[in-house]
This record gives C-alpha cells, structure tokens and sequence, in this order.
C-alpha cells in the first residue's frame, strides 16, 4: 500500500529537460521504420502497375497469338484450296490455254486416241500445240548456268546420250524437267 | 496566497488541454466511427450489389465455340476444317442517328443506304438489340471496316468506334476441295452441327464446346486479365481416302454417267488388306460449300443407302458356295443345255445357250442356267450361310450414318423360285459397298475385314487418340478364293468382261446387269438396268477391290461390261501407279481397242410362266423383295382386267388367254427399245421371243 501521505518525487528542471529530449537513435530507427514502411508501399504500388503492364502485354500478346492462329488458318484453308485437284486442274487448263468451260481437257490419252483414229496432220492445232507450248515456255523459264550450258553443248557435239546429260545437270534442274515432264 | 492563484491557474489549464484533447478525440471517433459504420455498411450490406456492379464495370464475359475439329485425308490433307470470322452488328437501342449510320456503314461496306437505313430504323423501332449487318469477315476485311468506321468523338474500349457497332466472333466451316468426298464428309449447318457424312456421324468428336471468357478492364478499356473457362478441345478425324484416288474415281464416274447418259452412279475403292475405303464417289454430287444451291436429292450417298438387285455379279456367291462345299470345280463341267431352265414355274434363259461348259466358262459367259443349276446343288441353307458370312442383309458397320443393311429373306420365307433368282442376284438386295466387301473377301483369300473410313483421331497437336482396329473373319477357305480368283480373271480374259482388262496389271471380276424394280409398276422393269462390275487387281496379290454401278444407262451399251467395266479399268489405271503397285504384266495397246467384241450378258430374272387352274392353289402370297415379279395369279388378274378384245375373242383354253393377256400387258407395259441400244439387249430379246413361241 502506497502512503498517501508520502511526498511526490519532485521533478527537477535538469530532469525535466532531460525527460523531454529524444534520443538520436530513437529518430535514426524511425527514419529507418518509416523508410521501409514507404519503401514497402512504394514497392507494392511499384509491383501493382507492373503486373498492370504485364497484364496488358500478355493480353496483346494473347490477342496477337489468337490473330496469327486464326491467319495461319486461313492461309492453310487457301493452301488447301489451291492444292485440291479440281484447282489444280483449272490452273493446268489455264495454262494450256484452255477455256474454263466444258467438261473434258484433252489429256495424253486423249491425244493418242485422237491420233489413232486419224491422220497426225488430222489432229486440231489446239490439240496440240498449247501442251508443248507450255512444256516448252517452262523449260526455258528455268535459268541455267554458264557451266551446265557449256556442258549441254559438250554433250550435243559428243552425241551423248540423253542420261549423260541428266547426270551433268544440277539436281535442281534436274527436278524441275522432271516435275514438267 | 499568489502561490495559490498559481496553483489554480495552472491547473485550469491543465483541465483546459485536457478537455480540448477529449475534444478532439471525441472528433475522431465520431469520424471514424462514422466512417467504420459506413464501411460496414458498404462493405457488409451492401456488398453483393457494389462487387457486381464493380465487375460489370470492369469485366466483359463473352461466349464462343471452339473451332470445330477438322478432317483429313489419309495423307494429311484438308478434306474440311473452321476458320474464325466476325459478324458486324448494331446494337439498335445505342443508336441514336439511324440516317448517319447508316451513310458511315454503306461507305465502309459497299452496301446500299436505304436498305440500311430501313434495316436500322426498323430495328430502333422494335427496340433490337441484335442486328446483324455483315457477316462472315476476315481479319483483313475487319480491320479495314474498323478504319472506315473510326469516329474521333466516340469513346469506346472495343472497336469499331462507332455508335452502337459491335462484331461477334463466328465461324465458319470450309471444305476446300469442293464437292471432292462430298458424300463422305457431308457438312453441318450454321450451329455446327454435322448434318450428313462424317459431320454428322463424328459429331460430338467434331464438336467446338462453347467457352467462356471473362476479360478484366482498365477505366479506358485495356484488357489486363483473362480468365478462359477449360473445356475440352474437338477432335481432328484422319480418314482412309486418299485425295487423288478420290478425284481419278470421280471423274470417271462422271464421264461415265454423263456418256451413257445414266440416272446416276456410285463407286468405291477397297484396299484388300485393309479394308481401307480409298474412295467414295457417287454422281451427281454436290458442293458442301454451297449447300443452299444443291439438289437434296443428291446428298444421298447411294454406295452405303442405296438398294439395288446386283444381278450376275451375285454368282460370285452361288460359285463361292458350292467350290466351298466342294460340290463343283473350277475345271468341272456344267450343262446348261438350249439356255432355259425351269424352277418353280418360272423359266430363266441365258442369252445365248453356251452348251455344256467347265465352271469357269460359264462364270465366265454369266450364265444363269449354269448359276441357277449351281445354286440348286448348294442348297438353301448352304446358300444362306455364305450370303450371312459375307455380310449382306446386315450393314458393314463403316462409319458412315443411315448405312442399309440391304434385304435378305430368310429360307422359310423363300418362294419356290427363290433359290434360283438369288443365284443370278435377284429377290435381294445389296448395297455397292457390302457387294465391293465380298468380292475383297475373295481378293484377300478369303478373310472377310470390315471397311471402314476412320483412319484414326487425334488432338489437335497431332496425338493419335485412336487408331483403326477393324474386325477379320474368314469367310471362305483360302482355296475356294483361289478358285474363285482364277475363275474371275476368266471373266475379264474371255467372257463378259473385257473391257476391264488393264495395262500392265492382271485384273478380275464379274460384270452383272439387272433389271430395276419400278415402284410405279410394282415389277422389275425390263427396260431399266442397273449395270455394274465390280473387280480387283492384280489378281495374283490383288491390292484394292474397286465396285462400280451404273443406275439406268439410256446410251449406248447398257450391259455391266460394256458401262462399268471401263470405269473400272479406268480408275484401276490411275491409282494402280499411285499405289506403286508393281506391273505384273506387260504394256498392250489392246486395251484401247474399240473392236472388243462384247460378249452379251445373261440379263434380267426370267417370266413366271401362266398358272394352270391346279397351280393356283400352291401359289406363294407375293414377296416384298425388291426385284420379285409378281406373281402369276396376280398377273393374270390383271390381265383379265385389261383384256385385248383379241384376247377376249379367243376360243382357246382359259390357261392359253391368260398366257396371251400376261404377254400382251408385258408388250404394253414393256418400254420401246432405243435405237441407240447397245448388242445386248436386243440379242436376249429375241431371244425371249424365240422361246415364247416355242411354248
């Protein structure tokens, strides 16, 4: 039990001055609370903005993506489409100089028959000429070298035979006069 | 006493701070605990309705399908496959200048002004909020819609930028190789579902499942969060055919049905080993890319729907039983006397009588004396049997929706003559491809494999999930299918067959040509055929087993030989190469001779001969086979209701007017001949004639 009567601790002015006065290391470790404390919510607002960004690029990316997907779609479709036999077909009767219309293309076969039945001289100029035209049109489109000519009309002075010929060509060329014939 | 002052002054002051601290605290709390109460009221009560609003401010839910599951051929390319396009729509209630708008979007579009604008007003009018302006657009055309579009003043998160103008994401389903396989692969409607084909019967495989997707926005509409739901993927279908035997079979087809001036034809193509359909064609065909423009007639793919009487290519069944039962052989000889056989009262003829021939010959000269006289020593049960194992009257099970099973009676069910049609291929029914599956039984010795269509199906990363596995059962011994190669190959060195005969390859098969049922006369038509052959090649390891029929040729040859087999050889001449099937024989120009002297062909099931007054009783009821003839009390009712006056006159016998009245409405009933008719028809209609006068 406390006296009631017992005199109170006098507070001196030294004491008091004393009592009133913050350390240094008291401020130095608030700075540094209140340095992380802003840090942290600096960082964090730092943070929130960039996963923002990010979130916004992986969108476009997402979108991006999507658009590339749905065009690589539509070229495979196109490929497609260009590639099927019914076109194919078109673009060689477009080639051969036919007209899209009618049913029937004179194929080789055809020719043969043609040619069976009738005189050669019989055969219609269209029959004919278009096909060899183009054959003849593709084969000199394709570039050849200086080398390979030379060696062309080495091979023509000797007489060589055909396969000579082949075996002096470029591969390239090689697949290219194979694929028209 | 000053002290005292002091002592007072000091302490009201003290009193005096302290009670403005209070003050203020009292501030504070009252502040925030008004602003608590608030937050708890926000954020407690109130709390579904501001996060839904909060959501719908910055969230946008859209709903699409997955892209439907696309389908190949067998070497990877693309029979059909979806690709993404937009609808341009206007949402009516947003717009609040009908004429404006509808001038911005005429220019960004080509479109007329007028239509647009009534089309606008109208929809302001009903309040709609879904009018769709343009659609099926790509990515390109979209973009430069949007530019036409773009309106500074408009602020809006989602292009276009333009007044109540929206697009909705769709898709569209595209089959690049126009009507190639169009009966194989079918097509769907605009909801994606598969409505003929594989479309239809792959359907949930193929199906895009709806998805949701929530996108997160920003306050000026840039998307910084998706959440996509997880359904799962469709699935790819890699098919059996291939691109090229398909089109080199098409095109045979057409040239055949559009030169012998046919109702239509079918074809396909086996591979004996397999059971791979290689191809599928059917004449006239259709666009599935142009569906609306068709003819719904022609979406029917006859080679698995249709029904017909296979006619002389049925003896492959009659012959395969009776060498299975070792009741004959190919080397063993049959009579088949002046060409007329009697079953039943019902008298089937040969074209032409061949005399007493081996087993092979007269397969080889289809005849149907020596068929029916086979037929005859295997039995009914013994015939049934093989007709089960070969899979007719059941469907083959390919993967191909509303697939027949044909018509096949059982034996107590048969008439008297019934054993005997059967074994020239009337009094049932067959569909192209279980006849193609039998007669690749015979090709791969014997073992019977289920055709199917389905290579396999995959994800879309290409993961194979599942693979083929069709079912084999032997139907005939390895030597009975030896001997019926051997005795085929005749068919197509000397006999009906001929013109099947390939370059470089061995080939053999049967040509058959039938009378068609007419529905509107309730009898098979004598003047309408469906001519077929059906055959494979080489025949010594024969590769791919390929049916084609012919449905009512009008010109020129009308017979199996003479309209089907050069389709056959046709298409074997193609895709033989394309198999990289060795030659196993030399080249000959032979083949492209048109002198081929056609050998006539046993054609149609013979007449009902008159019923005396003693038969009527033991007359079977009529039979709803689909090429059966009525029955002769029926047709001689009839006759006695359209009697010549001739007739009527005649003094002769009951037995004799009916006979004359049945061949007087035959003559009525009987189409007149073109003039184009090839050599076989008029040759076994002669005759018919002969033998008529003879009884």
């Amino acid at each position: 039990m406390r006296k009631r009567n017992a005199p109170r601790p006098r507070m001196t002015a030294d004491s008091a001055a004393r009592s009133t006065e913050i350390s240094w290391q008291y401020l130095v470790l608030l700075l540094i609370c209140g340095s992380v404390f802003a840090a942290g919510f600096f960082f964090a607002a730092r943070q929130h903005f960039l996963s923002m960004d990010y979130g916004f690029k992986n969108s476009k990316l997402k979108k991006q993506l999507e658009d590339l997907e749905a065009e690589q779609r539509r070229l495979t479709l196109e490929r497609e489409v260009s590639l099927s036999p019914t076109a194919i077909r078109k673009a060689t009767r477009m080639l051969a100089g036919y007209k899209d219309q009618g049913d029937e293309m004179p194929t080789a076969a055809v020719v043969q028959t043609v040619a069976k039945g009738l005189a050669p001289q019989a055969i219609p100029v269209s029959l004919r000429l278009p096909i060899k035209a183009t054959v003849m049109s593709k084969i000199s489109a394709a570039k050849i070298s200086e080398p390979e000519v030379k060696a062309r009309q080495d091979n023509s002075e000797n007489h060589a035979r055909n396969g000579a010929t082949r075996e002096r060509l470029a591969p390239e060329k090689m697949t290219a006069v194979a694929k028209l014939r | 006493m000053a002290a005292r002052v002091k002592r007072t002054k000091k302490k009201n002051l003290k009193q005096i701070a302290f009670t403005r601290f209070m003050l203020i605290v009292a501030v504070f709390v009252i502040w925030i605990g008004g602003i608590s109460v608030r937050l708890v009221h926000l954020q407690v009560k109130q709390h579904d309705e501001l996060s839904d609003r909060a959501a719908r401010q910055r969230q946008e839910v859209k709903r699409s399908k997955l892209l439907r599951g696309s389908i190949f051929d067998r070497n990877g390319r693309t029979m059909a496959m979806s690709v993404n396009v937009k609808t341009l729509y206007a949402d009516a209630t947003e717009i609040s200048d009908a004429k404006a708008a509808a001038k911005s979007l005429a220019k960004a579009l080509g479109q007329n002004e007028q239509s647009l604008f009534k089309l606008l007003s109208s929809a302001k009018e009903d309040d709609r909020r879904f009018v769709p302006i343009a659609k099926g657009l790509d990515e390109t055309e979209v973009q430069k819609i949007n530019k036409a579009l773009e309106d500074q003043n408009i602020k809006k998160a989602t292009s276009p930028k333009s007044e109540g103008l929206y697009w909705r994401d769709d898709q569209k389903r595209s089959y690049p190789n126009g009507s190639l396989a169009a009966h194989i692969i079918g097509f769907s409607n605009a909801d994606g579902m598969g409505q003929a084909g594989i479309e239809q019967s792959q359907n949930e495989i193929l199906y895009g499942a709806v998805i949701k997707r929530t996108f997160e926005r920003d306050r000026l509409g840039r998307v910084y969060d998706e959440v996509v739901s997880e359904k799962e993927p469709p699935k790819d279908i890699v098919l059996t055919i291939s691109n090229p035997i398909q089109f080199a079979t098409e095109r045979a087809l057409e040239r055949a049905v559009k030169a012998s001036n046919a109702r239509s034809g079918m074809a396909v193509v086996i591979a004996n080993k397999t059971g791979e359909v290689l191809a599928m064609a059917n004449y006239p065909t259709f666009d599935p890319n142009k569906i609306s423009n068709a003819d719904p007639e022609h979406f029917k793919n006859g080679v698995i729907q249709d029904v017909y009487s296979p006619g002389s290519v049925f003896k492959l069944v009659t012959y395969g039983s009776a060498l299975e039962r070792d009741l004959i052989t190919p080397e063993g000889e049959v009579d088949s006397g002046n060409g007329t056989i009697e079953v039943a009262r019902h008298r089937f003829r040969d074209s032409h009588s061949i005399g007493r021939v081996t087993y092979t010959k007269a397969l080889a000269h289809s005849s149907n004396v020596c068929a029916i006289k086979t037929g005859m020593r295997v039995g009914r049960e013994g015939f049934f049997d093989l007709v089960q194992k070969f899979g007719f009257g059941r469907p083959t099970g390919i993967e191909l929706p509303a697939e027949t099973g044909g018509l096949v009676r059982p034996p107590a069910r048969w008439n008297g003559d019934s054993l005997a049609s059967m074994s020239i291929g009337y009094e049932i029914g067959v569909s192209a491809l279980q006849m193609a599956t039998a007669f690749a039984t015979i090709a791969n010795d014997g073992v019977k494999i289920q055709p199917h269509i389905i290579k396999e199906i995959r994800q879309s990363d290409a993961t194979i999930i599942s693979s083929a596995a069709p079912e084999s059962t032997r139907v005939v011994s390895d030597k009975t299918a030896r001997d019926l190669r051997k005795m085929l190959r005749e068919v197509v060195l000397s006999g009906t067959g001929r013109r099947a005969k390939l370059d470089g390859y061995s080939s053999a098969g049967k040509t058959g040509t039938a009378w068609k049922f007419d529905p509107v006369l309730k009898r098979v038509n004598p003047g309408k055929y469906t001519s077929s052959f059906v055959g494979f090649a080489p025949v010594d390891d024969p590769e791919v087993t390929i049916a084609v029929v012919m449905d009512e040729p009008k010109t020129g040859a009308r017979d199996g030989g003479g309209v089907a087999a050069p389709v056959f050889r046709e298409i074997a001449d193609q895709i033989l190469p394309q198999l990289n099937v060795p030659y196993d024989m030399t080249v000959t120009a032979e083949n492209d001779s048109p002198d081929i002297i056609d050998i006539p062909e046993s054609v149609g099931n013979g007449d009902e001969l008159p019923a005396t007054g003693d038969d009527k009783t033991d007359e079977a009821p009529p039979v709803a086979g689909p090429t059966k003839l009525v029955t002769s009390t029926a047709l001689v009712k009839r006759a006695e209701e359209v009697q010549t006056p001739a007739v009527k006159t005649s003094p002769t016998p009951s037995s004799t007017t009916a006979k004359k009245a049945v061949e007087s409405k035959k003559k009525r009933i009987d189409p007149p001949v073109p003039k184009t008719l090839g050599s076989v028809a008029p040759k076994a209609r002669s005759s018919t004639t002969r033998v008529r006068q003879k009884t």
